[in-house]
Protein backbone atom coordinates (compact mmCIF):
# COMPACT_ATOMS: atom_id res chain seq x y z
CA UNK A 1 0.00 0.00 0.00
CA UNK A 2 2.82 2.41 0.83
CA UNK A 3 4.24 1.81 -2.63
CA UNK A 4 0.85 2.53 -4.19
CA UNK A 5 0.65 5.76 -2.22
CA UNK A 6 4.06 6.82 -3.50
CA UNK A 7 2.86 6.14 -7.04
CA UNK A 8 -0.03 8.61 -6.87
CA UNK A 9 0.79 11.14 -9.60
CA UNK A 10 -2.58 12.43 -10.77
CA UNK A 11 -6.01 13.26 -9.30
CA UNK A 12 -7.26 10.09 -11.00
CA UNK A 13 -4.65 8.04 -9.13
CA UNK A 14 -5.64 9.77 -5.91
CA UNK A 15 -9.34 8.93 -6.29
CA UNK A 16 -8.50 5.35 -7.18
CA UNK A 17 -6.25 4.94 -4.16
CA UNK A 18 -8.81 6.42 -1.78
CA UNK A 19 -11.14 3.74 -3.13
CA UNK A 20 -8.55 1.01 -2.55
CA UNK A 21 -7.94 2.23 0.98
CA UNK A 22 -11.64 2.42 1.78
CA UNK A 23 -12.03 -1.12 0.50
CA UNK A 24 -9.20 -2.16 2.83
CA UNK A 25 -10.96 -0.59 5.80
CA UNK A 26 -8.97 2.62 6.22
CA UNK A 27 -10.92 5.89 6.13
CA UNK A 28 -9.11 8.77 4.47
CA UNK A 29 -10.90 11.86 3.09
CA UNK A 30 -14.51 10.74 3.64
CA UNK A 31 -16.55 7.62 4.33
CA UNK A 32 -18.51 5.29 2.07
CA UNK A 33 -20.78 2.53 3.24
CA UNK A 34 -24.09 0.89 2.44
CA UNK A 35 -27.30 1.15 4.40
CA UNK A 36 -31.04 1.25 4.30
CA UNK A 37 -32.64 4.24 2.64
CA UNK A 38 -34.13 6.19 5.55
CA UNK A 39 -37.23 7.00 3.49
CA UNK A 40 -37.65 3.69 1.69
CA UNK A 41 -36.98 0.66 3.86
CA UNK A 42 -37.10 -1.65 0.85
CA UNK A 43 -33.91 -0.18 -0.57
CA UNK A 44 -30.29 -0.57 0.45
CA UNK A 45 -28.28 2.27 -1.00
CA UNK A 46 -24.79 3.74 -0.85
CA UNK A 47 -24.10 6.23 1.89
CA UNK A 48 -21.39 8.84 1.47
CA UNK A 49 -20.50 10.93 4.45
CA UNK A 50 -17.94 13.27 5.93
CA UNK A 51 -14.79 11.86 7.48
CA UNK A 52 -11.04 11.71 7.05
CA UNK A 53 -10.09 13.19 10.41
CA UNK A 54 -7.33 11.76 12.56
CA UNK A 55 -8.63 13.31 15.76
CA UNK A 56 -11.99 12.09 17.06
CA UNK A 57 -14.24 14.82 15.67
CA UNK A 58 -14.64 18.32 14.26
CA UNK A 59 -14.46 20.16 17.58
CA UNK A 60 -10.91 19.03 18.18
CA UNK A 61 -9.90 21.16 15.22
CA UNK A 62 -12.19 24.16 15.41
CA UNK A 63 -12.91 24.70 19.11
CA UNK A 64 -10.80 27.67 20.15
CA UNK A 65 -9.71 26.68 23.64
CA UNK A 66 -6.37 25.97 25.23
CA UNK A 67 -7.02 22.28 25.71
CA UNK A 68 -7.65 21.74 22.02
CA UNK A 69 -4.58 23.78 21.10
CA UNK A 70 -2.53 21.53 23.31
CA UNK A 71 -4.08 18.47 21.67
CA UNK A 72 -3.25 19.95 18.28
CA UNK A 73 0.42 20.38 19.15
CA UNK A 74 0.67 16.84 20.42
CA UNK A 75 -1.21 15.47 17.43
CA UNK A 76 1.06 17.18 14.90
CA UNK A 77 4.10 15.83 16.78
CA UNK A 78 2.51 12.37 16.72
CA UNK A 79 1.86 12.58 12.98
CA UNK A 80 5.46 13.62 12.38
CA UNK A 81 6.79 10.75 14.44
CA UNK A 82 4.48 8.25 12.74
CA UNK A 83 5.65 9.40 9.31
CA UNK A 84 9.26 8.84 10.35
CA UNK A 85 8.35 5.38 11.58
CA UNK A 86 6.66 4.78 8.26
CA UNK A 87 9.89 5.46 6.44
CA UNK A 88 9.91 9.19 5.73
CA UNK A 89 13.06 11.21 6.26
CA UNK A 90 12.79 13.36 9.41
CA UNK A 91 12.97 16.57 7.37
CA UNK A 92 10.13 15.41 5.09
CA UNK A 93 8.07 14.29 8.07
CA UNK A 94 8.56 17.67 9.76
CA UNK A 95 7.35 19.38 6.58
CA UNK A 96 4.43 17.03 5.99
CA UNK A 97 2.98 16.83 9.51
CA UNK A 98 1.59 20.41 9.64
CA UNK A 99 0.36 20.05 6.06
CA UNK A 100 -1.53 16.90 6.99
CA UNK A 101 -3.01 18.75 9.92
CA UNK A 102 -3.97 21.63 7.64
CA UNK A 103 -5.68 19.23 5.24
CA UNK A 104 -7.60 17.66 8.12
CA UNK A 105 -8.40 21.13 9.44
CA UNK A 106 -10.05 21.89 6.12
CA UNK A 107 -12.03 18.66 6.28
CA UNK A 108 -13.05 19.54 9.84
CA UNK A 109 -14.22 23.04 9.05
CA UNK A 110 -16.26 21.63 6.16
CA UNK A 111 -17.81 19.00 8.44
CA UNK A 112 -21.26 19.13 9.94
CA UNK A 113 -21.24 19.75 13.73
CA UNK A 114 -21.90 16.71 15.89
CA UNK A 115 -25.28 17.99 17.11
CA UNK A 116 -26.56 18.26 13.53
CA UNK A 117 -25.45 14.72 12.76
CA UNK A 118 -28.14 13.51 15.14
CA UNK A 119 -30.85 15.08 12.99
CA UNK A 120 -31.93 12.50 10.38
CA UNK A 121 -33.48 15.21 8.20
CA UNK A 122 -30.19 17.08 7.96
CA UNK A 123 -28.29 14.01 6.89
CA UNK A 124 -30.68 12.82 4.21
CA UNK A 125 -29.81 14.02 0.72
CA UNK A 126 -30.68 11.58 -2.04
CA UNK A 127 -28.73 13.50 -4.64
CA UNK A 128 -27.38 10.20 -5.94
CA UNK A 129 -24.21 9.72 -7.91
CA UNK A 130 -24.94 12.42 -10.45
CA UNK A 131 -25.53 14.95 -7.69
CA UNK A 132 -22.32 13.97 -5.93
CA UNK A 133 -20.30 14.40 -9.12
CA UNK A 134 -21.90 17.80 -9.62
CA UNK A 135 -21.15 18.84 -6.03
CA UNK A 136 -17.52 17.74 -6.14
CA UNK A 137 -16.51 17.55 -9.82
CA UNK A 138 -12.74 17.60 -9.31
CA UNK A 139 -12.71 14.27 -7.53
CA UNK A 140 -12.68 11.43 -10.06
CA UNK A 141 -15.66 9.55 -8.67
CA UNK A 142 -15.75 6.93 -11.41
CA UNK A 143 -12.26 5.78 -10.44
CA UNK A 144 -13.16 5.86 -6.78
CA UNK A 145 -16.32 3.77 -7.14
CA UNK A 146 -14.59 1.27 -9.38
CA UNK A 147 -11.87 0.65 -6.83
CA UNK A 148 -14.07 0.65 -3.76
CA UNK A 149 -16.19 -2.06 -5.33
CA UNK A 150 -19.26 0.03 -6.06
CA UNK A 151 -18.83 0.60 -9.76
CA UNK A 152 -22.52 0.23 -10.51
CA UNK A 153 -23.86 2.10 -7.51
CA UNK A 154 -25.88 5.15 -8.44
CA UNK A 155 -28.37 5.41 -5.56
CA UNK A 156 -26.61 7.44 -2.90
CA UNK A 157 -27.49 9.37 0.20
CA UNK A 158 -24.83 12.05 0.43
CA UNK A 159 -25.22 12.85 4.09
CA UNK A 160 -23.36 16.16 4.06
CA UNK A 161 -23.20 17.58 0.52
CA UNK A 162 -21.66 20.80 1.87
CA UNK A 163 -18.71 18.82 3.14
CA UNK A 164 -17.87 17.62 -0.35
CA UNK A 165 -18.43 21.03 -1.91
CA UNK A 166 -16.15 22.70 0.61
CA UNK A 167 -13.44 20.09 0.95
CA UNK A 168 -12.69 17.92 -2.05
CA UNK A 169 -14.65 19.76 -4.74
CA UNK B 1 9.28 33.60 15.99
CA UNK B 2 6.18 32.36 14.25
CA UNK B 3 2.96 32.79 16.11
CA UNK B 4 0.24 30.19 15.99
CA UNK B 5 -2.50 30.55 13.45
CA UNK B 6 -6.18 29.96 14.06
CA UNK B 7 -5.81 26.25 13.41
CA UNK B 8 -3.00 25.88 15.93
CA UNK B 9 -0.16 25.23 13.52
CA UNK B 10 2.87 27.51 13.38
CA UNK B 11 2.88 27.68 9.59
CA UNK B 12 0.09 30.15 8.89
CA UNK B 13 0.06 29.42 5.19
CA UNK B 14 -0.74 25.81 5.91
CA UNK B 15 -4.16 26.72 7.24
CA UNK B 16 -5.12 29.08 4.46
CA UNK B 17 -5.32 26.40 1.84
CA UNK B 18 -8.90 25.35 1.51
CA UNK B 19 -8.96 23.52 -1.79
CA UNK B 20 -6.50 22.04 -4.20
CA UNK B 21 -3.95 20.62 -1.83
CA UNK B 22 -0.94 19.50 -3.84
CA UNK B 23 -0.63 15.78 -4.39
CA UNK B 24 2.46 15.67 -2.22
CA UNK B 25 0.29 16.68 0.74
CA UNK B 26 -2.32 14.09 -0.17
CA UNK B 27 0.32 11.37 -0.42
CA UNK B 28 1.61 12.25 3.03
CA UNK B 29 -1.94 12.37 4.35
CA UNK B 30 -2.76 8.94 2.90
CA UNK B 31 0.52 7.52 4.17
CA UNK B 32 -0.22 8.71 7.68
CA UNK B 33 -3.80 7.46 7.66
CA UNK B 34 -2.82 4.07 6.31
CA UNK B 35 -0.07 3.57 8.88
CA UNK B 36 -2.35 4.88 11.60
CA UNK B 37 -5.11 2.43 10.60
CA UNK B 38 -2.79 -0.55 10.66
CA UNK B 39 -1.21 0.56 13.90
CA UNK B 40 -4.57 1.00 15.61
CA UNK B 41 -5.68 -2.37 14.32
CA UNK B 42 -2.65 -3.97 15.87
CA UNK B 43 -3.15 -2.37 19.23
CA UNK B 44 -4.95 -4.05 22.07
CA UNK B 45 -7.30 -1.09 22.32
CA UNK B 46 -9.12 -2.43 19.31
CA UNK B 47 -9.75 -5.79 20.91
CA UNK B 48 -7.93 -7.81 18.33
CA UNK B 49 -7.98 -11.20 19.93
CA UNK B 50 -4.78 -12.31 21.53
CA UNK B 51 -4.33 -15.50 19.52
CA UNK B 52 -4.61 -13.69 16.21
CA UNK B 53 -2.32 -10.98 17.41
CA UNK B 54 0.31 -13.47 18.48
CA UNK B 55 0.06 -15.06 15.06
CA UNK B 56 0.61 -11.75 13.30
CA UNK B 57 3.52 -10.94 15.57
CA UNK B 58 5.08 -14.29 14.83
CA UNK B 59 4.74 -13.71 11.10
CA UNK B 60 6.27 -10.33 11.54
CA UNK B 61 9.21 -11.79 13.42
CA UNK B 62 9.85 -14.37 10.73
CA UNK B 63 9.51 -12.17 7.70
CA UNK B 64 11.61 -9.16 8.43
CA UNK B 65 15.28 -9.34 7.80
CA UNK B 66 17.83 -8.96 10.53
CA UNK B 67 18.96 -5.73 8.96
CA UNK B 68 15.55 -4.26 9.55
CA UNK B 69 15.50 -5.02 13.23
CA UNK B 70 15.84 -1.94 15.33
CA UNK B 71 14.97 -0.96 18.84
CA UNK B 72 13.65 2.48 18.12
CA UNK B 73 10.15 1.53 17.13
CA UNK B 74 8.20 2.08 20.27
CA UNK B 75 4.94 1.92 18.34
CA UNK B 76 5.50 -1.74 17.70
CA UNK B 77 6.83 -2.18 21.20
CA UNK B 78 3.67 -0.74 22.66
CA UNK B 79 1.46 -2.88 20.50
CA UNK B 80 3.49 -6.07 20.70
CA UNK B 81 1.98 -8.78 22.87
CA UNK B 82 3.79 -10.03 25.90
CA UNK B 83 4.72 -13.68 26.07
CA UNK B 84 1.87 -14.07 28.55
CA UNK B 85 -0.56 -13.75 25.65
CA UNK B 86 0.75 -16.87 23.98
CA UNK B 87 -1.65 -19.19 25.72
CA UNK B 88 -3.53 -22.18 24.40
CA UNK B 89 -6.53 -21.06 22.42
CA UNK B 90 -9.56 -21.06 24.69
CA UNK B 91 -11.97 -20.99 21.76
CA UNK B 92 -10.70 -23.68 19.51
CA UNK B 93 -10.34 -26.24 22.26
CA UNK B 94 -7.71 -27.92 20.16
CA UNK B 95 -5.06 -27.59 22.81
CA UNK B 96 -2.62 -26.35 20.18
CA UNK B 97 -0.41 -23.73 21.66
CA UNK B 98 -0.08 -20.37 20.00
CA UNK B 99 3.49 -19.61 19.00
CA UNK B 100 5.60 -18.13 21.73
CA UNK B 101 6.30 -14.57 20.75
CA UNK B 102 9.47 -12.85 21.78
CA UNK B 103 9.09 -9.27 22.83
CA UNK B 104 12.31 -8.39 21.06
CA UNK B 105 13.82 -7.95 18.55
CA UNK B 106 11.64 -5.15 17.34
CA UNK B 107 11.16 -3.96 13.81
CA UNK B 108 10.36 -0.68 12.24
CA UNK B 109 6.78 -0.04 11.32
CA UNK B 110 7.89 0.53 7.77
CA UNK B 111 9.64 -2.83 7.69
CA UNK B 112 6.53 -4.48 9.07
CA UNK B 113 4.22 -2.92 6.51
CA UNK B 114 6.59 -3.76 3.69
CA UNK B 115 7.14 -7.32 4.81
CA UNK B 116 3.58 -8.23 5.68
CA UNK B 117 1.48 -8.48 2.52
CA UNK B 118 -1.69 -9.01 4.48
CA UNK B 119 -1.30 -5.91 6.67
CA UNK B 120 -4.38 -4.46 4.97
CA UNK B 121 -6.53 -7.30 6.16
CA UNK B 122 -5.71 -6.48 9.76
CA UNK B 123 -7.74 -3.31 9.50
CA UNK B 124 -10.87 -5.14 8.42
CA UNK B 125 -10.47 -7.86 11.01
CA UNK B 126 -10.09 -5.32 13.75
CA UNK B 127 -13.16 -3.47 12.56
CA UNK B 128 -15.18 -6.69 12.46
CA UNK B 129 -14.10 -7.50 16.00
CA UNK B 130 -15.21 -4.07 17.17
CA UNK B 131 -18.52 -4.40 15.37
CA UNK B 132 -19.24 -7.76 16.98
CA UNK B 133 -18.34 -6.40 20.41
CA UNK B 134 -20.60 -3.38 19.88
CA UNK B 135 -23.44 -5.69 18.82
CA UNK B 136 -23.07 -7.76 21.95
CA UNK B 137 -23.12 -4.60 24.10
CA UNK B 138 -26.28 -3.35 22.40
CA UNK B 139 -28.03 -6.69 22.87
CA UNK B 140 -26.99 -6.84 26.52
CA UNK B 141 -28.22 -3.30 27.10
CA UNK B 142 -31.52 -4.07 25.38
CA UNK B 143 -31.94 -7.21 27.46
CA UNK B 144 -31.26 -5.23 30.63
CA UNK B 145 -33.89 -2.67 29.67
CA UNK B 146 -36.50 -5.25 28.81
CA UNK B 147 -35.93 -7.23 31.98
CA UNK B 148 -37.35 -4.29 33.93
CA UNK B 149 -40.76 -5.27 32.64
CA UNK B 150 -41.40 -8.71 34.04
CA UNK B 151 -44.43 -9.47 31.84
CA UNK B 152 -42.40 -8.80 28.71
CA UNK B 153 -39.16 -10.41 29.67
CA UNK B 154 -39.62 -13.66 27.82
CA UNK B 155 -40.87 -12.01 24.68
CA UNK B 156 -38.11 -9.43 24.87
CA UNK B 157 -35.41 -12.03 25.31
CA UNK B 158 -36.72 -13.97 22.31
CA UNK B 159 -36.85 -10.88 20.14
CA UNK B 160 -33.37 -9.69 20.82
CA UNK B 161 -31.76 -13.08 20.46
CA UNK B 162 -30.29 -13.86 17.05
CA UNK B 163 -32.91 -15.68 14.97
CA UNK B 164 -30.95 -18.89 14.68
CA UNK B 165 -30.84 -19.38 18.45
CA UNK B 166 -34.52 -18.85 19.18
CA UNK B 167 -36.11 -21.95 20.75
CA UNK B 168 -39.87 -22.15 20.59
Amino acid sequence: MLKKIDEVKTPKDLAALVGVMHAAGAGPAFAFDSGQDAKDATQVIGIVSQGGLGLPERDYYVKPDEKMKEVTKKYVAHVERTLVLAGEKPADAARHAPRIYALEYDLATASMPAADLRDPQKTYHRIDRAGLIKAAPRFVWSEYFDKVGGGGVTALNVQQPEFFVASIA
Amino acid sequence: MMSESACGVADKKACKVTKGFPLDDWRAYLRYHYVSSVSRSLSKRDSLDRESFSYEAELLRRRVSAAALRDENDLIERTAPSTASARPSSRSGSGVRAPVVERKPLVTLHAFLSATPHADSLIKRSRATRTRAAGRERRDAAAADLSKYSDQTNLGAALIRPARSIRW
